[in-house]
């Protein structure tokens, strides 16, 4: 009989149900959506990779390379491939020859091999562009057919230059065409090979090529039109990730203890159960499927919406992070721990307060008491001084003190979750800025081809620049910089002007490397792969990039260039120079636009973290509130019949709460400031960004006024439940 | 002998100050006995009854109940114990509010095996014109009538009534007596019944008198008086 028990209880505090529902739905939503996506995107990359024959290294050399020799003593696949760079106005397309082997086209749309006349593009290209199918495109005096657009497995992150550290598909893009049509362009031998298959001696191969007049050979590592890309996703899944944790945590944390309470309101039944003579089990048995109607319901609902939302949120990371989608992916796992993680939690919840309700006397249950888990504080207070619904308030409040710790935890946690939504938007901007306006003050940057001296262009300043790795095939980008440069204006820690008689690194750099003011580290010269030491001088506050910057005159003594002799220009004014001289040019504008439509998806999954977050809270504090209503129903009842008005009741019974809401939200201030900069210590390591996160206090304005707001209606709906519950029902119940 | 207690001391403590609710209480009675435990408040009544129920436990002592010492159970075994041997019946009626009164007597018939019909049962105690309604749409006197059936329908070898005309007026308390006194007379019951109404004991056959924790006396009363002619 008694196993009617359960629905009766859901069906009548249905309202307080729906909100436990609502904490278990979102655990579900919030760890299948962010995890979903992260990971597809990974996987999706993986299959990419290895269905598409990413390349492991390629090279360029100037006669042609053995190739049957080579694949058969390294155990490779080798490929030529023919490379043209087609200019027209400020833009360039690069159209290789397809490859049957290595680095094989896939087809977003239409074609992924090329036939005679057609020509195959990248699609940010051709989104940037306005290319269709089926458009023209013009190359010299031919024309040819757009017949597909497609991603290359060793062009993700498509640059120009090996340096660029933003793509701009407007200005640059790649293509593929048959090779009957490039040799009629272009007759020269350009011999560009890619290489397949893992390539273990390449000290011994890069020899063996030495005959042919190798100009350069890239490995997959090094690689930045790879490795950008992965280094990104690695950056997304490291900010994602710990707040995903977070918020599974703090939902599941929720989701124990609100289950906790909710079998505790029921010790009366269970304790006359009990006294009847019914066994701990068949009790159990009963009031476990209020647990499992929860988790049933919610974690169905959260998953289910958590999988519906999937397809736009994944959709949205591989348009920026440029990666196909091969096969489909389908989240098994994914889901599975996105229901079965709630599941977890809300059982264990129950089971904890089930066996603390079994482990006390019936008659302890029976008599509704809280036994002496009350603070004695409560107890001590001189309250004289204050008026009757105060006393009442701060005693009842102080009674239940391991619960309202609950209460002040998730608020803490959702409101360092709103401010993180709220706050990270401006960091990045800011970020930007910071970087672009006030340390980069040139608006053009050209590198020439070869090195000059003397002052040309009276506003430019010359520079240096030279490409480096790390022992782990890390990039570093050192600039050599003139002493008191107007063009770029670098600060230290301290905010004074670096010292830069040995190399001043980038925030994110210096993180990544783990060095410190003082330290003495090796680099290896790309050029030509030897080492050199240099000595770190400062850390300069600068937070995107891999650079490091050094005085002018001492990479000139470092790289035994000539004194005075510079490479670059900074210039603020666009310069007229012969473009024979220029190898590259970039226009900083242009740059740090690119850079916050590349944040576009950060941005997106904070504010699905923020609205997630808020809904958080709100449950928190609603269903918090609403089982402290049920679990006074006998005292509410009582004020009632005293002739308390609605607002006192509710003063009475919950003014403690909103206190304690109050200080969760306060709380959450320096939690965020401690805690996110942890979190972005690891970011940084993991990625080009340095992002330094300060609880502004715009953020924190709305942060709390979203929060305030909200629990104010909160407070309304409960103001309202008390009026309608009448006191001479709520005695009647009265069970003991 | 059908119920021994022993010694049994039951002591509680608040903070520094210790209460001796029972300070070695002892007595016995027969089978089928009718016994009613009178004392005034903060005597012990309560905790002596709901011990010899086993919703409580003793600090000394032992409740021996058809041989079998409940003192020395452990949950599990008290567990059992109430479920093939007491009824209890509440001043506060405890009922499920969940389930109906019909519900609430069919949950106890279903523990034991020797139980009545639970419908033959609210018949008995007048309620079976309400036996779909809910708890909280009863009165206080019906629900108490219901809380007796749900005693009564398996059958206990005791029958615990803690006050249970204490919330009740004086028409309802004589239609609970006289449920009680047919439980005992007609299916030879062992009942235990705590009043602070002395007038009821004229209706017992052992009276046991407590105060501060102690029997200060114990009547046997061979010739009870009816329910109908118990008056106050
Ligand atoms: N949980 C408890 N904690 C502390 N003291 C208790 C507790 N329960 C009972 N007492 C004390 O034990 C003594 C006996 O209580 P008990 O409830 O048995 O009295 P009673 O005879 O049933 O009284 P009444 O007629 O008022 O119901 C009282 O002094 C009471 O204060
Ligand atoms: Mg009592």
């Amino acid at each position: 009989m008694i196993y009617r028990i359960p629905a009766r209880i859901i069906r009548r505090q249905l309202g307080q149900f729906i909100g436990v529902i609502t904490i278990v739905a979102i655990a579900s939503f919030s760890h299948s959506l962010l995890t979903i996506g992260v990971n597809a995107l990974e996987e999706g990359y993986a299959a990419f990779a290895s269905d598409y024959k990413q390349e492991t290294a390629h090279f360029i050399t100037v006669h042609g390379a053995p190739e049957a020799k080579l694949e058969r003593k390294y155990k490779v696949e080798i490929e030529e491939r023919q490379v043209l760079e087609v200019e027209w106005e400020d833009k360039a397309l690069r159209v290789f020859t397809p490859t049957q082997h290595v680095n094989l086209a896939c087809a977003l749309a239409g074609k992924s091999v090329p036939s005679r006349g057609e020509i195959l593009l990248d699609p940010l290209f051709a989104k940037a562009n306005g290319y269709a199918l089926g458009d023209s495109f013009r190359i010299g005096n031919r024309t040819y057919k757009v017949a597909g657009f497609i991603y290359m497995p060793d062009y993700i992150y498509i640059t120009r230059y090996d340096q660029d550290i933003i793509n701009n598909p407007l200005e640059f893009g790649i293509g593929l065409m048959d090779k009957r049509d490039m040799v009629w362009h272009s007759t020269e031998p350009y011999r560009y090979y890619v290489i397949g298959g893992p390539l273990s001696d390449v000290r011994g191969f890069k020899e063996d090529l030495e005959a042919c007049g190798l100009v350069s050979f890239v490995e997959k590592k090094e690689n930045p039109r790879i490795t950008t890309t992965e280094m990104k996703l690695a950056g997304t899944k490291a900010v994602i990730t710990p707040i995903t944790l977070m918020m599974t945590l703090i939902s599941s944390f929720l989701t124990f203890t609100v289950l906790g309470r909710l079998i505790n309101s029921l010790r009366v039944e269970i304790g006359t159960l009990m006294a009847l003579g019914y066994r701990r089990g068949e009790i159990a048995r009963t009031f476990l499927y209020i647990p499992l109607f929860i988790w049933i319901v919610g974690a169905s609902l959260g998953t289910a919406m958590g999988f519906l939302l999937t397809k736009p949120f994944v959709q949205l990371y591989v348009e920026y992070f440029n990666i196909p989608l091969v096969a489909p992916v389908f989240p098994t796992r994914q889901l599975l721990e996105a229901f079965f993680l709630p599941g977890i939690f809300i059982f264990s919840g129950s089971l904890f307060a089930l066996r603390e309700l079994f482990a006390k006397e019936p008659l302890a249950l029976l008599r509704g008491s809280e036994g002496n888990s009350g603070s004695s504080a409560a107890y001590f207070l001189q309250l004289d001084g204050l008026s009757f619904p105060k006393r009442v308030m701060l005693r009842h409040g102080l009674s239940r003190m391991w619960r309202n710790l609950v209460l002040v935890v998730g608020v803490a946690c959702s409101t360092f979750l709103l401010i993180y939504g709220f706050t990270a938007e401006r960091t990045l901007q800011g970020m930007v800025n910071q970087t672009f306006s006030s340390t980069f003050n040139y608006d053009y940057m050209y590198v020439l081809s070869s090195n000059q001296r003397g002052k040309k262009f009276p506003s430019a300043e010359g520079f240096n620049l030279r490409t480096l790795y790390d022992s782990n095939g890390r990039n570093v980008v050192l600039y050599g910089i003139q002493k008191g440069s107007n063009m770029v204006s670098l600060r230290n820690l301290d905010g004074l002007a670096p010292d830069l008689s040995g190399i001043a690194l980038a925030k994110p750099l210096a993180a990544k490397l783990k060095a410190a003011k003082g330290d003495v580290i090796e680099l290896n010269d790309k050029l030509n792969d030897k080492p050199i030491r240099f000595r770190v001088s400062d850390v300069v506050e600068l937070r995107i990039g891999n650079y490091a910057f050094i005085d002018l005159e001492e990479f000139n003594r470092v790289f035994e260039l000539p004194r005075g002799s510079y490479r670059g220009l900074f210039s603020p004014t666009e310069l007229r120079i012969d473009e024979s001289l220029v190898f590259m040019r970039q226009d900083k504008a242009y740059i740090a636009s690119t850079f916050e439509n590349m944040m576009a998806p950060v941005k997106q999954s904070l504010a699905v973290i923020s609205a997630i977050s808020l809904m958080l809270a709100l449950s928190i504090a609603n269903v918090l509130s609403t089982l402290s209503l049920n679990e006074n129903r006998r005292t509410i009842g009582i004020l009632k019949i005293f002739g308390f008005r609605d607002g006192e009741i509710v003063f009475m019974t919950l003014g403690f709460e909103r206190i304690c809401f109050y200080i969760g939200m306060l709380l959450g201030i320096p939690l965020f400031n401690r805690l996110v900069n942890l979190l972005m210590a690891s970011v940084a390591e993991q990625s080009d960004f340095a992002l330094e996160f300060e609880a502004d206090p715009v953020g924190i304005l709305w942060a709390f006024g979203v929060l305030a707001v909200l629990y104010h209606v909160v407070q309304r709906l409960l103001r309202n439940r008390v009026y309608r519950m009448s006191g001479a029902e709520l005695l009647k119940e009265r069970t003991d | 002998m059908f119920l021994e207690v022993a010694g049994l001391k039951r002591i509680y403590t608040v903070g520094k100050t210790t209460v001796a609710a029972l300070d070695g209480v002892d007595f016995g009675v027969e089978k089928g006995a009718f016994v009613v435990v009178l004392g005034p408040s903060g005597s012990g009544k309560s905790t002596l009854i709901n011990i010899i129920g086993g919703i409580d436990r003793a600090d000394a002592g032992r409740v021996v109940v058809e041989g079998q010492d409940i003192a020395r159970l452990d949950a599990k075994g008290l567990t059992e114990y109430r479920r093939n041997s007491v009824g209890f019946v509440f001043q506060f009626y405890n009922l499920v509010s969940s389930l109906t009164a019909y519900e609430n007597v069919l949950a106890t018939a279903y523990l034991s095996r020797g139980s009545f019909d639970a419908g033959v049962i609210l018949d008995l105690v007048g309620m079976s014109d309400k036996k779909n309604k809910f708890p909280f749409e009863l009165s206080g006197g019906e629900q108490q009538r219901v809380a007796i059936a749900r005693a009564v329908v398996k059958n206990p070898k005791l029958l615990l009534c803690d006050e249970p005309t204490g919330a009740l007026d004086y028409d309802n308390a004589k239609k609970v007596l006289g449920l009680l006194e047919k439980v005992n007379r007609e299916l030879g019951t062992t009942v235990l019944l705590i009043t602070h109404n002395t007038a009821i004991a004229r209706m017992a056959h052992v009276v046991i008198r407590l105060r501060s924790g102690r029997v200060v006396e114990r009547v046997d009363n061979p010739t009870p008086i009816a329910s109908e002619q118990v008056v106050w």
